[in-house]
């Protein structure tokens, strides 16, 4: 137990940055419109946990209530996202962000 | 409040299967929140907050929250002709647009930062729908495709910097995080989470080098709903930005204005010299969109001593010359089959007079071309830049302006050149007024804008 003593906010935050990163990474380079989904999702706990972190650190429960107004909008989001995604591989039947190139001048 | 109960209503007026009574309910509760905003106006001794203090209804909210319902009006009005008067379609686009308003009110009054991101969600979930809104048809889904990703991760960003501020202060409050840092000492997390809140806030009113979502999406989207895209939807994030650095970062730290000035010379330089090789209109009106947003964020970037009535009114009269044009794209390019390019609008002085002189106009208004208020609001945003000693940015301006006269023109020359067997293009009488008052509009604002002078916000 002496070792999760040592635990300061600090790692939470090294470990939210990367988290981060990891999800901002994915989103931006993966080509499977799912991946990128899961990226998303990656980045918004992300963002949970710091603000978990940083809450207990204040001592107060501010950052944690925003934490479920931060669920209950990603849900939202997903359900937009998923269903313009179904739309999408109803048209061309694939996941593969790659075919959506038509936009160009 | 108004508001979110308005796309309730029309909802339920879909319901009970009177479809045809959804736009008369939508602009009369549009007019209602107008008459209310005007009612309201002047208390800001005590500002009424709603909610536990989150939103805070001063004359600045107000005012922008004037700003979107007359632009929705005039929207609702300008698109009436587009759906079928008791397609199911209808009800959801209204509603969905309605509860996207409803996000800009948000956006335009929060006094937290928990509202601030609830707006941007409520402003953007809907319009990743609308977007996507025109089902079979391929462009609109990678259009609403493109645009949910790259929205969700500006908004993952932009959490994180508020995640970052909450950290570095203990708060969400805009006036307490004022307070804690009023001396202008930032810190590190502060500094970053700022930094980040810009970013996700570039992301979301698609300045450089941010916006390459925004052409793409743009086009893709249905005409009309790009319309409302380059206008309520722009205004909106503007309002929210230039809140929180008014409000939360009075004195700007140097890293972020110095951030905001590269990012106006490259919106400004980017767009302008890409309009020029565009061939599809819509393309190209997508691109002056974004040279637009340069100017905007030029009066942010001066938000810590200067008013906010000037923004206010540079999307007031951008977004009514920018709706205009838009419509009139809409007519013109359905009537071409489709076309869009330069060579549809060739004769349309001879195939519609009217929407002919509303596009002239408000081509000339993007422009800044006196005496129409697109040059007063140019000439605003170059002032107040000039006030803070930036000259560079200011040459920067005037050039590119140049060059986007220049693809202005041009499109209008088309317009004026003659064809040979022109049919003429029928508009709705509804459709024909509201070119002519938009364009009346543009011109009696120039006059009015001294006006500005008395307004305090």
């Amino acid at each position: 137990m002496q070792l999760f003593h040592n635990i300061t906010v600090n790692h939470y935050l090294v470990l939210s940055a990367v988290l981060f990163g990891l999800g901002a990474f994915g989103v931006l380079f993966r080509r499977n419109a799912i991946i990128m989904f899961m990226c998303i999702e990656l980045m918004l706990n992300a963002v949970n946990l710091t603000l978990v972190a940083f809450s207990k650190m204040w001592n107060h429960t501010d950052g944690q209530v925003f934490v479920f107004f931060i669920m209950v909008v990603a849900a939202a989001e997903v359900a937009v996202g998923l269903a313009i995604l179904m739309m999408l591989y109803r048209n061309l039947h694939t996941t593969d962000t790659n075919v959506l190139n038509k936009l160009k001048f | 409040m108004i508001i979110s109960l308005l796309g309730i209503v029309i909802l339920a007026v879909d319901l009970i299967k009177m479809r045809k009574l959804v736009l008369p309910v939508t602009i009369a509760g549009l007019i209602a929140l107008l008459g209310s905003c005007i009612m309201d106006w002047g208390h800001h001794e005590v500002p009424f907050a709603q909610y536990g203090g989150m939103l805070l209804f001063d004359n600045y909210a107000l005012g922008f929250t004037m700003v979107f319902s007359v632009l929705a009006i005039f929207w609702f009005l300008m698109t009436s002709d587009q759906y079928e008067p008791t397609s199911s379609k209808k009800t959801d686009l209204y509603a969905l647009s309605i509860f996207s308003i409803c996000g800009a009110v948000v956006l335009s009054s929060y006094s937290s930062m928990v509202m601030l991101f609830l707006g941007v969600e409520i402003l953007s979930i809907p319009l990743y729908v609308l977007a996507a809104s025109d089902r079979k048809n391929i462009l609109s889904n990678e259009a609403g495709f493109k645009y949910f990703f790259l929205g969700s991760l500006a908004s993952a960003v932009m959490l994180f910097g508020i995640a970052l501020i909450y950290g570095a202060t203990g708060t969400f409050d805009l006036q307490t995080i004022a307070t804690t840092f009023a001396t202008g000492n930032y810190s590190g997390l502060m500094l970053t989470g700022c930094i980040l809140i810009l970013t996700g806030f570039a992301f979301k009113v698609s300045v450089a080098p941010f916006h390459l979502w925004a052409p793409d999406v743009y086009q893709g989207a249905p005409t009309t709903i790009t319309a409302f895209m380059a206008t309520i939807v722009k205004a909106a994030a503007f309002a929210g930005m230039y809140r929180l650095f008014a409000t939360s970062f009075p004195n700007h730290p140097q890293v972020v204005t110095s951030i905001m000035a590269v990012m106006i010379a490259l919106t400004l330089i980017l767009s302008n010299i890409t309009a020029v090789t565009q061939t599809s209109s819509k393309r190209l009106l997508a691109y002056s969109s974004l040279s637009h947003a340069g100017y905007m964020l030029g009066f942010v970037m001066m938000s810590g001593n200067a008013p906010a009535k000037y923004l206010m009114f540079y999307t007031l009269t951008y977004g009514i010359a920018s709706m205009t044009s838009f419509s009139i794209l809409q007519h013109v390019s359905s009537i071409q089959g489709g076309d869009d390019s330069r060579e549809a609008f060739k004769g349309l002085v001879k195939r519609n007079p009217v929407m002919a002189g509303a596009m002239t106009v408000s081509l000339l208004s993007m422009a800044g071309i006196p005496p129409l208020s697109g040059f007063l609001g140019k000439y605003y945003a170059i002032t107040q830049l000039l006030s803070g000693d930036y000259l560079a940015l200011v040459i920067i301006m005037i050039l590119t302006s140049a060059i986007a006269a220049y693809y202005y023109l041009r499109l209008i020359a088309a317009m004026f050149t003659p064809i040979e067997n022109a049919g003429r293009i029928m508009t709705g009488g509804l459709q024909r007024g509201m070119y002519i008052v938009l364009t009346l509009l543009l011109l009696v604002t120039f006059f009015a804008a001294s006006l500005l002078e008395l307004i305090e916000v």
